[in-house]
């Protein structure tokens, strides 16, 4: 089984090739270019390095999020573009989970909680709780006070990681009453190998989907959405009806792809524009 | 020889696009999923919202492009796709994912600048228009005057100094409550207006006598409507749209028309969102009929952002032996004629 991990959820840009278990390849580049000028000659060196091709891939598991929202989209477009010409099926994987299996730690009888915190900007945190390699609580947009009252409550011992680490880490130290330590530089930031690792499990699990049916976990609405629904919540906006359930069906609706279709010759017989352009 | 098919993906504002064209001039397949209902909700696009519904759209647009050209990937020869100008996030999802196929396929990759693209849909509906001629390109990004030398090859004469064109339209669109978009809003009020009713300035610009400005009619037509609020006075809105439709088109049609008779084109076309407003296409054919000028102007579908005119630029990009990277890379202030 041969599948290709890719994670442009941050400042790392990632990919690695996993076939049976085994890592044959990853390249991992942290240098302040844009993802859209490295991710892809990446892709294509660990490809021609392995003497692989696209064609045999089993599936592409890609980082869907949470992270930077035109990152998450470079990896998600090149990974369809890989995908759409040979139908390969994509795998979603938590940026969250893919982090917390850079240092995954099974002790019999322990627990080591593993808190991936990745900066989400306005004081915030992406965060969730690993444990043993399973998912606690959810993936949330949490502030930094918050995360830490929550695992001063808990208590147990904890590991951080993340890009978020050397923003925080004078508070974290500062804060946290239970035993915690840092991973180290090697393993704090995005890691292909561990998107596939995680990619060829679920794939196992029948958890692969279609490129189009592929969708990207963002976390936070558009700051636009934000603000309209903040402006827009009156009383008498409330019906019985579920208004996720509604939204979805209006908005699968209005972006119905046509085609429109181009006489082959010379002429203006419809001098109008199509209602919905 | 034998046929060339190129794909075109589109990315750049508020529609997803993606369509096959023959041999540069034949359109196999012309997808479009448009977003404009969405963004309506907002009186403008939001790019952020935009980059997210191109990246769940673009696969089932490139398969339909496919599909309805009753073609697979096999018959496709190359792969054009704009990187700019535009939204720098919704280019990248057209950029990433043309580049990946390009890859996977082993297909050739050509970037396309959009304001080319828009020149190049001329191309499509005249197969008898060859370089050179004189274009006018309107839109809401761009006003350009410029001389379509030979194919990527252009010199840039006028060029507005302020709001383009369609940034003007939406601004008074807004104003006076017609909401977004702009253009078609204003174009169908104008109809039962009459164009004289308000004298607005045409914005004149020293040094070039091609420059465009287009704030200062604005700025006029928002003081008009202020003026009126105060007033308690009501505004004639079908009147108020023609007169200011008005005083934008002489800007537009009187300098293209002075560039054919200085340099001697007998050919204009023109470009761009703005190029499908009724009142500019039948003053420009009507002027050029005055000066035997041949008009050329593509159907309003055309004149909308697409991936047709996209193959089509690209195709004559792809003969010329362009080829681009794995490392291409969107361009959101891409100027026209630079690579």
């Amino acid at each position: 089984m041969l599948i290709l991990g890719i994670d442009s959820s941050g400042h790392t840009a990632s990919c690695a090739l996993l076939e049976d278990g085994v890592v044959l390849a990853e390249y991992s580049t942290n240098i302040g270019l844009t993802h859209s000028q490295t991710l892809l000659p990446m892709v294509a060196e660990i490809f021609s390095r392995t003497g692989r091709e696209v064609r045999d891939l089993d599936a592409i598991a890609v980082s869907a999020g949470p992270g930077s929202f035109t990152g998450l989209r470079i990896g998600a477009s090149t990974a369809k573009g890989l995908a759409l010409g040979y139908k390969i099926p994509l795998i979603e994987v938590s940026t969250l989970q893919a982090l917390a299996r850079n240092v995954s730690v099974q002790i019999p009888g322990d627990v080591l909680y593993i808190h991936p915190i990745m900066d989400a900007r306005r004081n915030q945190v992406y965060t969730a709780a690993f444990a043993n390699e399973e998912l606690v609580g959810e993936e949330e947009a949490i502030s930094i006070d918050h995360l830490v009252q929550h695992i001063n409550a808990l208590g147990g011992r904890h590991m951080f990681l993340g890009d978020a680490v050397p923003v925080y880490r004078d508070y974290l130290i500062g804060n946290l009453t239970v035993p915690y330590c840092f991973a180290g530089p090697q393993n704090t930031l995005q890691r292909a190998s561990s998107v596939a690792i995680i990619g060829a499990e679920k794939y196992q699990r029948g958890q692969s989907v279609s490129g189009p049916d592929f969708k990207l976990s963002y976390i936070r609405k558009p700051q636009a959405e934000r603000e309209k629904e903040e402006a827009g919540l009156r009383e008498y906006d409330i019906t019985h009806d579920d208004p996720e359930k509604l939204k979805k069906a209006k908005a699968a609706d209005v972006l119905e792809a046509r085609n429109y279709k181009i006489g082959t010759d010379a002429g203006y017989e419809d001098e109008s524009l199509p209602e919905n352009l | 020889m034998s046929d060339i098919n190129i794909l075109g993906i589109e990315s750049s504002c508020d529609e997803t696009a993606a369509a096959v064209i023959r041999n540069g001039r034949e359109v196999r397949s012309n997808i479009i999923s448009s977003q404009i209902a969405i963004h309506t909700e907002y009186g403008g696009v939001v790019p952020e919202i935009a980059s997210r519904k191109h990246i769940e759209k673009i696969d089932d647009v490139i398969s339909m492009a496919l599909k309805e050209a009753e073609c697979t990937f096999d018959d496709i020869d190359a792969i054009a796709v704009t990187y700019g100008p535009g939204l720098v996030g919704a280019l990248l999802v057209g950029v990433a994912e043309a580049k990946a196929l390009s890859f996977a396929l082993d297909k050739p990759l050509v970037g396309v600048h959009h304001i080319e693209g828009h020149i190049s849909a001329n191309y499509i509906e005249n197969k008898d228009l060859e370089p050179p001629f004189a274009c006018l390109i309107v839109s809401g990004g761009h006003t350009h005057l410029v001389v379509v030398e030979d194919y990527g090859k252009y010199e840039i004469v006028g060029r507005s100094r302020d709001d383009a064109a369609g940034e003007a339209f939406d601004k008074v669109a807004r104003a006076v409550g017609l909401g977004y978009p702009g253009g078609p809003k204003v174009d169908k009020a104008a109809r039962n207006g009459d164009s004289h009713a308000i004298e607005f300035p045409r914005g004149v610009v020293a040094g070039n006598p091609y420059d465009f400005s287009f704030s200062g009619i604005k700025s006029a037509v928002l003081n008009y409507i202020n003026k009126a609020k105060m007033k308690e006075e009501e505004i004639n809105i079908p009147d108020l749209c023609a007169s200011f439709q008005e005083a934008v088109t002489d800007s537009l049609v009187s300098r293209a028309i002075n560039l054919c008779k200085e340099r001697g084109f007998k050919k204009l076309a023109i470009a761009g969102g703005v190029a499908s407003n009724s009142h500019i296409r039948a003053r420009l054919e009507a002027e050029c009929a005055e000066n035997d000028i041949r008009f050329y102007r593509p159907s309003p579908v055309l004149c909308t952002d697409n991936a047709a005119m996209i193959g089509c630029a690209g195709y004559y990009e792809y003969l010329k032996g362009r080829r681009d990277g794995l490392n291409l890379n969107a361009c959101p202030n891409l100027k026209l004629g630079e690579r």
